[in-house]
């Protein structure tokens, strides 16, 4: 099996991701590919990384989802394999139209960095598969623009096709939102559940040597998934 | 005369100038002369006293003089750090003043082969109610969080003050710890005859001409207008070219390489070549720019950001650039290595200057004034009953209250490597998951400096040691960043003096070397000199940091412990000026007790007895006690044996609170390293403190302790 890291100029946690995916999918092939002429044939989980993909110029994601990579990481959509999008990368795939919604700077008016709870929401999909529905995580999240803006419409419809799959919460799983999305969503599913965008970085949290672990059991869910009947 | 007055030069310099030279100096020589025998570039006041600060240590691999000092940490790794002000471009343009100061810091540590691991960030402002103070410390943060959050390497640590005298000029200290291997290690001595000088990054416009004159002089009441001189940094290319340079140096290879910083393309050029006792001749039309009507003088001073200067062989270039064209930036061939050691500038064909390498690199250094040694006035210090509001009004104070509402704009994670985030004492980066690490600080304290400057430098050491130590990191070495009034006023020369005789005490006591830093002088605006600001930035080594001290959280019902001695003192104390009890020294940092800290720190597993370590500092042991329970979760019931003003609001020296894992092995180990260890009491579920004292009991909620010290900023 193999996974591959997309890097944009600017992506600032490419190599972070990479180490993490290793350390959670250890027999799995990993590789970080330039943009520029990605090729994403071979892979079976995509990654685009946080950072601030070509500087954020006019806005967060907004340049790299017009990049021709988008167009592999589309074509691997289609060919059934998984796609997870961090922070800037849920930007990217927000931008590119492959998630629902659109972002706004955090209502704090700046960049928040700090450990956020999250509740699970739906295990659909493979990445919380290995997780139990309403538990509570703890990841950090570091952005600027992580006030992730939907209609109610919008959010109605998600959550009944349930694509909902974090939402903020305290310690306890009472409500407390830290950037001021619409619903506390910290993470939105495609339809059929294999891509998955979201704020907190799963890649800071999988060192259980220094208490932070949870980001750990996202990455290494295909392993599970797999192992129980999903098929790429 | 004119151009020699216009670049900044005294008519004494003017004329030494034109000695060497053998003639008079075209204005363009004037113009590059200004600036690399500005103070900024030459150290002209303060070389002869840097030379006697300790530079040695077994694990110095380099020291003074490179762009970035580096440390020896294990396993073939090492530790490049290095800390500089960006003072006066944050007081005119705080946000981009602060992103540059980060930027420049950051190349300076990537000039030695380190990749950029974290900043930390000694911020300096007036009083937070005043509007200018506010505004220019809501743009420095700002800027910090811009051009760190970025480029992809975290801000861990730093520590803010506020005093009147910073109102008009701020100070914004930037600090950059990066890791390497050993044999990573880059040289910044351009050599090689026929080698090429390749400019690497950004495109050359006319921002920040002038800076390091401008770094030089006093700020006047018209500041704002030197707005142009500040530089303009952008992040997301920065990021390309770290990637881009260490590209470079791993799989191409240079001779040597440094940043561009004071002085540009001539700074970076004759510093390189004078290293290496060469000369180069520089083509200034094949620089590339980005504004076309550049005059030859304004590319070679123009301090455009994210730029690099590599030493590299000829054979060597098309691999360069071929990587540098991978990340989108620029990679030009701009001048050539010759032996003989001379300057030579071209413009379209034509030579506009020779002049020798050492004219430019040598400045004749400035006599300081001769000062008598400050004698401070000492008032008799009355030893008052505290009273039960004193701690929550303490915690709300701005100098001691809250500082997360900070450094939460700030990504604390980036990279992998921070280990221990910002809060208490000190951060903790590892090299590599598995790797060696290191706990990292920057402290300096003004109230103890605006008292006794020399005396506030050895304290700022001081704590500075003692919060590596509250990871269970030993100090392995220091780099400091030296914000002083004027040299040529007799206060500040004294102030001056004073630092650096305190630094160089503090350093040799603890056995430390000064592994370089910056001095930035002139730091007046309309009249109002500042405190002088003499800031430590700490490292400690940390050969198993995942078991550092706070990696793990303390348990309830953990002992509390008083570790450690050097007696408190209210003078220059928080206390003391909250209070109004009067103006006094505190007493000498009580090296001895420090060192036997650090013995024991250095010698042992501290992390597997002690889970929370945090020094008795500003505001004192019950401050202290109060940031141990808010940070912990914890409550703490103790047991004091004095209630007066001193024992509980006193600042001693080397005084730590500790929350036992195992607090019989804390007493053996103190015990062995002759560490006082006291038992105050324990730690329990309730969150807040419960003091009793020899007259009655005094009791915070933690709910009372969090609002006093999360002030509304």
């Amino acid at each position: 099996m193999r996974a591959d890291i997309l890097v944009f100029p600017g992506s600032n946690c490419d190599v972070d991701t990479e180490i993490a995916v290793r350390a959670a999918l250890p027999e799995w092939e990993v590789w970080r590919q330039w943009h520029d002429g990605a090729d994403l044939s071979r892979t079976d989980f995509c990654i685009l990384p946080g950072g601030f993909a070509h500087g954020d110029y006019l806005r967060a994601g907004a340049l790299a989802a017009r990049s021709p990579a988008i167009d592999a990481v589309r074509r691997l959509i289609d060919r059934g394999g998984l796609v997870l999008g961090i922070c800037n990368g849920f930007q990217v795939l927000v931008e590119a139209g492959i998630l629902p919604g659109a972002f706004q700077a955090n209502d704090v008016q700046h960049f928040v960095c700090r450990d956020v709870h999250l509740r699970v929401e739906s295990t659909r999909s493979p990445f919380l598969a290995g997780c139990a529905q309403g538990e509570v995580l703890r990841l950090p999240i570091a952005h600027q623009e992580g006030n992730y803006r939907l209609t109610q419409g919008e959010y109605q419809r998600l959550k009944g096709d349930d694509r909902i799959a974090l939402a903020y919460c305290g310690p306890d799983g009472e409500a407390d939102n830290p950037n001021g999305s619409y619903g506390g969503v910290a993470g939105v599913l495609a339809e059929d559940g294999r891509v998955l965008g979201m704020m907190p970085h799963p890649e800071r949290a999988a060192w259980p040597e220094i208490g932070r672990s949870d980001g750990l059991r996202i990455l290494s869910a295909p392993l599970q998934w797999l192992a129980q009947g999903g098929k790429l | 005369m004119q151009y020699a007055e216009v670049a900044g030069l005294t008519p004494a310099e003017a004329e030494e100038a034109r000695r060497r030279a053998g003639r008079d100096l075209t204005p363009l020589e004037w113009a590059v002369l200004g600036v690399q025998w500005s103070e900024h570039c030459a150290y002209k006041h303060s070389k002869a006293l840097l030379e006697s600060l300790p530079k040695a240590g077994e694990q110095v691999l380099a020291g003074p003089g490179a762009s970035a000092g580096v440390l020896d940490i294990g396993q073939g790794w090492a530790c490049a750090a290095k800390i500089e002000s960006h003072n006066h471009p944050s007081a005119v343009e705080p946000l981009q003043g602060a992103a540059t100061g980060l930027g420049g810091i950051m190349r300076d540590v990537l000039a030695m082969g380190a990749r950029p691991a974290a900043f930390l960030d000694a911020l300096r402002f007036g009083p937070p109610d005043d509007p200018r103070s506010a505004f220019l410390a809501r743009g420095v943060v700002a800027g910090v969080g811009h051009y760190g959050n970025c480029v992809g390497v975290p801000t861990v640590g730093g520590d803010v003050y506020y005093h009147p005298s910073y109102q008009r000029n701020p100070l914004v200290n930037a600090m950059c710890v990066g890791f390497l291997r050993h044999g990573e290690i880059q040289s910044a001595a351009a050599a090689g005859e026929g080698n090429l000088f390749l400019l690497l990054g950004a495109a050359t416009g006319r921002d920040g001409i002038g800076g390091a004159a401008f770094a030089s002089v006093e700020l006047g009441a018209d500041a704002a207008q030197d707005r142009p001189r500040v530089q303009v940094g952008d992040p997301f290319f920065g990021k390309l070219l770290i990637e881009a340079t260490l590209e470079i140096l791993e799989s191409v290879g240079a001779v040597a390489i440094q940043d561009l910083g004071a002085g540009g393309l001539a700074g970076a050029a004759i510093e390189m070549c004078d290293k290496g006792r060469v000369g180069a001749e520089i083509a200034l039309d094949a620089v590339p720019l980005r504004a076309e009507d550049l005059l030859p003088q304004e590319i070679l001073l123009s301090e455009s950001q994210e730029r690099m200067l590599l030493c590299i062989e000829p054979g060597r270039v098309a691999a360069a650039q071929a990587a540098a064209r991978r990340y989108g930036i620029g990679a030009a061939v701009v001048g050539k290595i010759t032996a003989q050691p001379t300057m030579r500038f071209t413009y379209r064909g034509e030579c506009l200057s020779e002049l020798p390498t050492g004219l430019y690199a040598e400045a004749p250094l400035r006599a300081l004034l001769d000062t008598p040694t400050a004698q401070p006035a000492e008032d008799a210090l009355e030893n008052p009953a505290v009273r039960r509001e004193d701690l929550p009004n303490l915690l709300g104070l701005p100098d001691l209250c809250d500082r997360s509402p900070i450094y939460t704009t700030y990504d604390q994670d980036v990279g992998l490597r921070t280990v221990v985030r910002p809060g208490l004492d000190a951060a903790v980066l590892r090299a590599a998951p598995g790797a060696p690490g290191v706990a990292v600080t920057t402290d300096q304290n003004p109230r103890y400096c605006a008292i006794d400057a020399g005396l506030g430098a050895e304290h700022a050491v001081a704590e500075a040691a003692r919060n590596v130590l509250c990871r269970g990191a030993a100090p392995i070495g220091l780099t400091n960043c030296l914000n002083l009034p004027s040299p040529e006023h007799p206060e500040g020369a004294m102030a001056l003096r004073d630092v650096v005789a305190g630094i160089g005490n503090a350093a040799r006591a603890l056995a430390l070397p000064v592994t370089g830093g910056n001095v930035s002088l002139y730091n007046e605006a309309e009249g109002i000199a500042i405190v002088p600001t003499p800031v430590i930035g700490m490292i400690g080594l940390l050969r198993e940091p995942e078991r550092a001290i706070g990696v793990t959280a303390p348990a309830t019902g953990s002992a509390v412990l008083l570790l450690g001695d050097g007696a408190p003192h209210l003078g220059g104390s928080v206390y003391a000026e909250y209070r109004g009890l009067g103006v006094a020294a505190p007493a000498r940092p009580d090296y001895a007790a420090l060192r036997r800290m650090a013995a024991w720190v250095g010698s042992a597993s501290v992390a597997e007895a002690i889970a929370l370590l945090h020094d008795v500092a500003d505001g004192g042991l019950l401050v202290a006690l109060a940031e141990v329970a808010m940070s912990s979760g914890l409550g703490l019931d103790l047991r004091l044996e004095r209630a007066d003003a001193l024992a509980l609001y006193g600042e001693p020296s080397a005084q730590f609170v500790a929350l036992a894992r195992d607090a019989a092995a804390v007493r053996r180990h103190a015990a062995e390293h002759a560490i006082p260890c006291r038992e105050l009491g324990r730690a329990t579920e309730d969150g807040g403190l419960r003091l009793v004292l020899p007259g009655g009991v005094l009791q915070y909620g933690r709910a009372e302790l969090l609002a006093a010290w999360r002030r509304p900023s």
